[in-house]
């Protein structure tokens, strides 16, 4: 089902301000982003179908949900897309995303999302004041560090769990085994598929004898 | 019985060579108060059209675009922002109240150098041949008297390759939406004007040219037989609004 435009349009907005609003406070990743300059990232979501792209400019995200020509396209539903997203070090066949064009910018782009680093402080002094926004922002931190932490043992004792006591789920290894197999098989039926259209078009020989 | 020609202004029949004024009035009436009524009568909608259509219209640095009923100027400020200081925005309009309420506000934003003002009629544009790379007319097309010549005219100033874009209200997809959309226009529409502007007989007209205007496959139709390629439209809102895509071959 394709998303109304108006409704898109709504989405990129949002998110455009949003990423500019955390990049205003966060010096490192603004310069960071700076370089990508003249780079887009196009993101096609599948089910609901709609688009994100993503312009870097000098000093802010432009986001729209249009791009003619686009340095990298991405498409995938949208649990892959985050799973993509918020993971240090995960490869595209395990999120089930597509990629095309310069993938260095994927890698770029993971890399300063995970180093982004908003200076609380610097954004709620204007509204709260100096002293008050210093123990908000430790608060935030503190509980964003937890929540973090929390998380990654919560992933780690739920994959231990399933893997080695149900044996509900596969372990990693057993897993790329099998994608490194379907994908094996994929392309042999690919190959398959192209000798078969060969000998297709190819016409029948005459094989009636002259008396 | 007379032979003069005659078109429509809303639901009135009015001789051809009178609409041009009649719609000048009705925008010279509410020209000032422009804006808050959009933003009143879409609920700030009309803004995420506008971003759809400067999204698709691919301008980028150095390009000249024309925009085209460009009324207070609403996409003349982004379009000079996408094409810089080398490139060339032409806010145009035929309402002389509208122009000078767009082009004082883009002054106010601190739009100059590459910003142009031009009084003129979308039928017979003052421009020479393939001039832009861009032409916008958004919520202006149903106005023109003549759209078939304005659809000429346009496609005779832009550039081979250029793309025209008309974002223009139309017709909703659905028949409860339709019928929703009836209410608001015609009883609560004119409500508002009054309100605001003191005017409900303009907002009225706006209800009623919207009807008259020609629907998502009329409008692309038009377009083809004006000489345009590749000409494609979205939907937006459900239909209440089409974004028109063409191509100058």
């Amino acid at each position: 089902m394709k998303l109304d435009p108006t409704i898109n349009a709504a989405m990129s907005a949002t998110l455009e301000q949003a990423i500019n609003s955390a990049l205003a406070f966060d010096p490192a990743s603004r310069q960071a982003i700076g370089e990508l300059a003249g780079k887009s990232l196009l993101i096609e979501i599948v089910e609901p179908e709609f688009n994100l792209c993503l312009q870097f400019e000098s000093e802010k995200v432009a986001v729209t949900s249009h791009h003619d020509k686009p340095t990298t396209r991405l498409r995938g539903n949208p649990l892959g897309l985050i799973q993509l997203a918020l993971s240090d070090n995960i490869s595209l066949s395990e999120t089930g995303v597509e990629a095309w064009g310069s993938t260095s910018l994927l890698a770029e782009l993971q890399r300063i999302l995970s180093k982004l680093e908003v200076d609380w402080e610097d954004a709620l002094s204007p509204y709260l004041g100096d002293v008050v926004s210093h123990t908000v922002a430790t608060h935030i931190r503190n509980r964003a560090n937890w929540i973090n932490e929390r998380g990654h043992d919560i992933k780690r004792l739920a994959q231990e769990f399933l893997t080695e006591e149900l044996r509900a789920t596969p372990t990693r290894s057993e897993l790329d085994r099998f994608n490194r197999e379907v994908d094996q098989l994929r392309l042999a039926a690919d190959r398959l598929q192209s000798r078969f259209d060969k000998i297709k078009k190819t016409p029948p020989t005459n094989t009636t004898e002259k008396g | 019985m007379s032979d003069k020609k005659t078109t429509h202004f809303g639901y009135k029949e009015v001789p051809v060579d009178e609409k041009a004024d009649r719609v000048a009035d009705v925008f010279h009436s509410v020209a000032g108060k422009y804006d808050l009524m959009n933003d009143l009568m879409s609920g700030g909608i009309h803004r995420l059209w506008k971003r759809f259509t400067i999204e698709i219209s691919g301008v980028r640095a150095g390009h000249k675009v024309l925009d085209i009923a460009g009324g207070t100027g609403d996409l003349t400020y982004k379009f000079s922002k996408l094409v810089g200081q080398d490139g060339l925005v032409v806010l145009a309009d035929i309402n002389e109240s509208m122009l000078r309420v767009g082009r004082d506000r883009l002054t106010d934003r601190g739009v100059s150098g590459n910003m142009v003002v031009a009084q003129a009629d979308a039928q017979y544009l003052p421009f020479p041949d393939n001039t832009f790379d861009c032409i916008t007319i958004a919520f202006g097309l149903r106005n023109v008297t003549d759209k078939n010549l304005a659809l000429r005219s346009m496609l005779r100033v832009l550039k081979p390759g250029g793309r025209l874009l008309v974002l223009e209200f139309s017709k909703p997809q659905s028949e409860l939406l339709n019928k929703a959309y009836d209410t608001y226009s015609f009883r609560l529409l004119p409500f508002i004007g009054k309100l605001i502007t003191n005017d409900s007989e303009s907002y009225k007209y706006l209800a009623e040219s919207i009807r008259m205007h020609p629907d998502q496959e009329t409008l692309k139709d038009m377009m083809v037989d004006a000489g345009f390629a590749n000409c494609e439209f979205h939907n937006m809102t459900g239909g209440i609004v089409a974004l028109h895509k063409g191509t100058k071959p």
